[in-house]
């Protein structure tokens, strides 16, 4: 019963959270006289060269394609990393991992531009970057978290390396690995604003528009929405 | 049914087990004992190719392991280890039903086979057939364990230290009810265990092993009577007679006649562990036996008692 009111209570939350952002972004009329209450002195209050709407598909666009590559690339190397061959470049994988996510994204953002030039490119490399670790480490550290009996039990019994890996040790492992993936999205949600910087657009025109020209009212418009996609990522997985 | 021949295991410069040769028969119950290291479990590996050896064989039914498919083998080998073998993300249903699915029965055979088995191992299909591991007992995961290894009824069953995280409530209660399970089924057990109580309650009889050798492969009486070295004493100690006493009743041993007055009673079924501490307990050295019918039928004396075990029949 508590199980169930818990659940409830949580998906409650989501769905305000859900709710919200969509009144937000599709009612700039309601979300700009909110904005006016907060800051009566300011104007424009809203960014007036994208809609909010638009600015939202970027960003989402951004997060969503370089989650999707750090997710292939993190699960593969991940899986890499657990093979006998694997486990040799382990630390050298590891530590280049690290190091991706120590990097400033916006410093790798700044070299990519000569190369890739201004726009998405950059930002979904820089993301991507930032992001495998996660992913990859927690597809590691699932497996082997699986108690090493339950493996040895069922090969015992008779099942091959294959069925082992789809039958016990993949769904035993899925809660941490889950853990990655929800990590690596809250991250790409949030570092995806860095995206303005390079003329990729997203949620973080706004902000930047809004800390250029002393405009608290637009650095809100960017921030709030992006918050909150990182809230109903995090309470939803 | 099962036979080891010169099995030799090394890992680096240790020999895990050292040219040990053991010959089990159809429906014997063997036990694999020792001190930690010894090689117990490496030799219990090795039977069904979950360790590969360095030279020797093994046949199981005849055939060598090594010319069957590991995983194939291993399906008709039931195994069951300590604890937590069984699935957790599983229902109990699903576990048991493992082994048919590898073996590509049809759902029905397979829902026919798990209800079955979980009878078997005292367990209500119903009750506990929907439920996951972490909701049952230690005692009844560990029969769901044996429920599983036993689904594709395998005339083998290899089992590493099965009891050796229960309580000893719940040990004794799955020692005895697995022993007869076993007798019922006419299974061929290979068991690791480093208990000596444990192995010579259930064991037909024991390989004792030490630093990877076979030291003596013979029945609890045997190695008590006839040890085949110091160490055999030394591993099993004086209390191993106390402890053979548990292995036979009172069935069989000449009774005299004489007056009962006074004296504990005990039945013919009675093992002789409990009737010695009968003895004990009332303080004489004697003790009347009773026939089927509850009357009577002689004295039993301590001196007969001592006497019948030095001399099994």
């Amino acid at each position: 019963m508590t199980e169930v009111i818990g659940l409830r209570r949580h998906w409650l939350s989501v769905a305000l959270m859900t709710a919200a952002l969509v009144w937000m972004t599709f009612n700039e009329e309601g979300f700009a006289r909110l904005l006016g209450l907060l800051f009566p002195n300011e104007s424009p209050l809203l960014y007036e060269r994208e809609t909010l709407a638009a600015l939202m598909g970027q960003h989402l666009a951004l997060a969503g394609i370089s989650s999707a590559l750090a997710l292939a690339i993190g699960v593969t190397l991940g899986l890499v990393l657990l093979t006998p061959a694997g486990s040799t470049f382990r630390e050298l994988i590891v530590n280049l991992a690290n190091f991706g996510q120590t990097f400033p994204s916006i410093a790798v953002m700044a070299m990519l531009v000569p190369l890739m030039g201004y726009g998405w490119k950059p930002v979904v490399v820089a993301l991507v970057i930032y992001s495998v670790l996660p992913v990859m480490i927690n597809v590691v550290a699932g497996i082997e978290s699986v108690p090493p009996a339950t493996v040895d039990a069922a090969q015992g019994i008779g099942m091959s390396r294959a069925q082992r890996f789809a039958d016990v040790q993949l769904p035993l492992a899925m809660p941490v690995i889950m853990g990655g993936i929800k990590n690596m999205l809250v991250i790409a949600v949030g570092a995806a604003t860095l995206g303005a910087v390079v003329g990729a657009g997203g949620l973080g025109v706004p902000i930047m528009a809004g800390t250029s020209q002393f405009n608290p009212s637009l650095v809100l418009e960017g921030a709030i929405p992006s918050a909150l996609l990182a809230l109903i990522i995090d309470k939803s997985l | 049914m099962i036979r080891l021949e010169h099995v030799t295991k090394r890992y680096g410069e240790m020999m895990a087990v050292n040219d040990v040769s053991i010959e089990v028969e159809a429906g014997e119950f063997a036990i694999l004992l020792g001190p930690s290291g010894c090689g117990k479990t490496t030799t219990l590996r090795a039977i069904n190719r979950m360790i590969d050896i360095d030279s020797g064989s093994i046949f199981v039914d005849g055939i060598n392991v090594l010319e069957r498919q590991a995983d194939e083998l291993r399906r008709h080998i039931g195994y069951v280890i300590q604890s937590i073998g069984l699935f957790p993300h599983m229902t109990i249903e699903r576990n048991v039903a493992t082994v048919p699915r590898l073996l590509g029965w049809d759902a029905k055979k397979t829902q026919t086979r798990v209800r079955e088995l979980l009878e078997l191992v005292g367990l209500d299909p119903t009750v506990y057939g929907p439920k996951h591991p972490a909701q049952l007992s230690g005692g009844e995961q560990q029969r769901v364990g044996v429920a599983r290894s036993l689904a594709a009824d395998p005339a083998v069953l290899l089992m590493d230290e099965p009891f050796g995280a229960l309580d000893p409530i719940s040990r004794q209660h799955l020692q005895v009810e697995f022993r007869k399970l076993q007798r019922d089924l006419g299974t061929t057990v290979v068991f690791v265990t480093h208990d000596v109580e444990e192995a010579v309650i259930m064991g037909d009889r024991i390989a004792l092993m030490k630093d990877g050798t076979l030291v003596q492969f013979d029945t609890p009486e045997a190695l008590w009577l006839n040890p085949a070295s110091e160490f055999v004493c030394d591993f099993f100690g004086e209390e191993l007679a106390l402890k053979i006493l548990s292995r036979h009743t009172v069935a069989g041993i000449p009774l005299e006649s004489g007056p009962v007055d006074g004296l504990k009673h005990v039945s013919a079924e009675t093992t002789l562990k409990d009737t010695l501490a009968a003895m004990v307990s009332s303080g004489k050295s004697a003790i009347a036996v009773d026939g089927a019918d509850g009357v009577p039928a002689g004295v039993l004396r301590f001196e007969t008692l001592i006497r019948a075990l030095k001399e099994p029949s």
